[in-house]
């Protein structure tokens, strides 16, 4: 064990992205039955764009967290993967100092349409009598020259930060019953939304089912960049019901319904609406988009979750949704995983359908020039579409010893979309790559 | 409303399944999401890239093994 993962750190050990940044990483990787060591630091010089890392030399550690550019990412993918690794392992092992639970994952999405988010995440849990508290922090670094910049005013790429914040608690209060209340925080340079999460579950039946209700409330204020005098809100209700049922010793089903409630400004402060004067030609002029503030969501999902055979689970999905704007969706997913070896190692395939009708103001061209209609956007996730998904997930997960269990996954989902009544992009394809660590204590 | 009627009346003829019945169902691998973090972050790229997004809730748990 120790050598192999010595071996890893040593193999980014000379990182060097480019002339402007300068990336040291050495030191070791080491297990035993009672801890996770990690000994490595990073040092850098970024230029425009940061580095990415985490420093824990030993027992004394500083974490430390910035970001490379993308372009010097994609093209040390190889390397860079290899240090995710290491962040995510040690960012588990910062965050495992104090808690039952930490959790340190990172998500890379790139698509053919010019968008790239990097998304690190570091959480932790922790059991204080009968409560659980939780935290997360996570971050989306973004940057994208996608078609929506063709429709925006300003046509250019551009980069943003998102920070999220969670912070709550969960409490077993006997009698197979639980609560949770948590808070978050998600912050963008032009948006910021703060939102309550209270939910509440029972078991019934004599534990054969269990019924779960989740409330969230949500707040956002909307800004424009270099525009300091506009400024929406929105509010979010949320309202979950679910119920669990055991089938059999092998099987379960879950069926839920969810209904939320949109009231406020949805619409893209930097999309505009091309208007026509006919159905050939350019567009004549070029209107915000206007959508209506209330939007009404529901949506009803089944789920089968059941073992096939020792080592092999087989898990289904059906979704349904509508909406008050029109729009109804459907979502078929399916899922296997299979354990190996000494079930340590599980493969996880999972396929994913999705198809949705568009709402009904959407149009591909609007050709009401010179008027403009009342309700007009120009978000091709709102006009008709379809989704595929198929992707692959490992884990592994050997048992430190007979409490402690350190996993480290990594998977990938390659995702594409059609859109069937959008002018300016006819389909895009994204690769969703994870690289996660947990470690239960 | 009617075929949630309909699976509703269908679970609730199921044998009761005994605690120590019940390893199977106490599995990672029977979750629907084992890492909810993973499962979090999936459905973020989904509700940004589709238009119809919620509905799935929190229901994945609760093999009742506690």
């Amino acid at each position: 064990m120790r050598k192999e993962l010595v071996a890893v750190t040593r193999s980014v050990s000379d990182y060097r992205p480019s002339k402007l940044h300068r990336c040291l990483l050495f030191g070791a990787f080491a297990q035993d039955n009672h801890d996770v060591i990690h000994g490595f630091s990073c040092e850098w010089e970024p230029a425009a764009a940061a580095s990415l890392g985490v420093c824990r030399v030993w027992r004394r550690h500083v974490v430390s967290l910035s970001y490379p550019s993308l372009l010097e990412v994609l093209r040390q993918t190889p390397r860079f993967l290899a240090q995710l690794v290491i962040v995510a392992s040690c960012g588990v092992s910062a965050a495992a100092q104090a808690a039952d639970r930490a959790h340190s994952s990172v998500l890379i999405y790139t698509d053919s349409d010019h968008v790239q988010v990097i998304s690190p995440k570091v959480s932790g849990s922790k059991e204080v009598g009968a409560a659980t508290t939780h935290a997360s922090v996570a971050f989306d670094f973004i940057t994208a020259a996608s078609v929506d910049l063709v429709t925006a005013a300003s046509p250019r790429g551009f980069s943003e930060t998102r920070t999220q914040v969670d912070a709550g608690s969960s409490y077993d209060l006997g009698a197979g019953m639980g609560a949770d209340a948590s808070y978050h925080l998600s912050q963008e340079p032009d948006f910021l939304t703060h939102s309550v999460h209270v939910s509440g579950n029972r078991s019934l039946l004599a534990r054969m089912a269990t019924l779960q209700l989740r409330y969230v409330y949500s707040h956002s204020d909307i800004g424009r960049h270099g525009d300091a005098t506009f400024a929406r809100t929105r509010q979010t209700h949320d309202a979950d019901v679910a119920w669990t049922h055991i089938l059999s010793p092998t099987a379960a089903a879950d069926v839920g319904y969810n209904l939320s409630i949109v009231d406020g400004f949805q619409a893209n402060p930097y999309r505009f609406v091309r208007l026509y004067a006919s159905n050939a030609g350019a567009h004549d002029t070029a209107v915000t988009e206007r959508t209506p503030d209330l939007r009404y969501r529901h949506a009803a999902m089944l789920r089968l979750r059941t073992r096939v055979r020792p080592g092999l689970f087989a898990h289904g999905e059906y979704r349904i949704y509508t909406d008050t704007w029109g729009m109804i969706a459907h979502t078929l997913t399916a899922r296997a995983a299979l354990q190996l070896g000494s079930n340590a190692w599980t493969l996880t395939a999972e396929a994913r359908g999705h198809t949705q009708s568009a709402v009904t103001f959407y149009r591909q061209r609007y050709v009401t020039f010179p008027n403009a209609p009342d309700l007009r956007t120009a978000d091709k996730e709102l006009g008709s579409m379809w989704t595929a998904l198929g992707g692959m997930h490992i884990e592994w997960s050997p048992r430190v010893n007979s409490a402690q269990t350190l996993s480290f996954s990594a998977g990938a989902d390659l995702l594409h979309m059609r859109y069937l009544d959008y002018a300016f992009l006819a389909a895009r394809t994204a690769v969703l790559a994870t690289v996660s660590a947990t470690w239960e204590p | 409303m009617r075929w949630l009627l309909a699976i509703f009346v269908i679970t609730s003829g199921c044998a009761t399944v005994q605690p120590w019945q019940r390893g199977v169902l106490a599995q990672r691998q029977m979750l629907w999401a084992p890492q909810p973090e993973r499962a979090a972050a999936r459905g973020h790229v989904f509700a940004v890239r589709e238009g119809a997004q919620g509905g799935a809730g929190d229901a994945q748990g609760a093999c009742g093994c506690d």
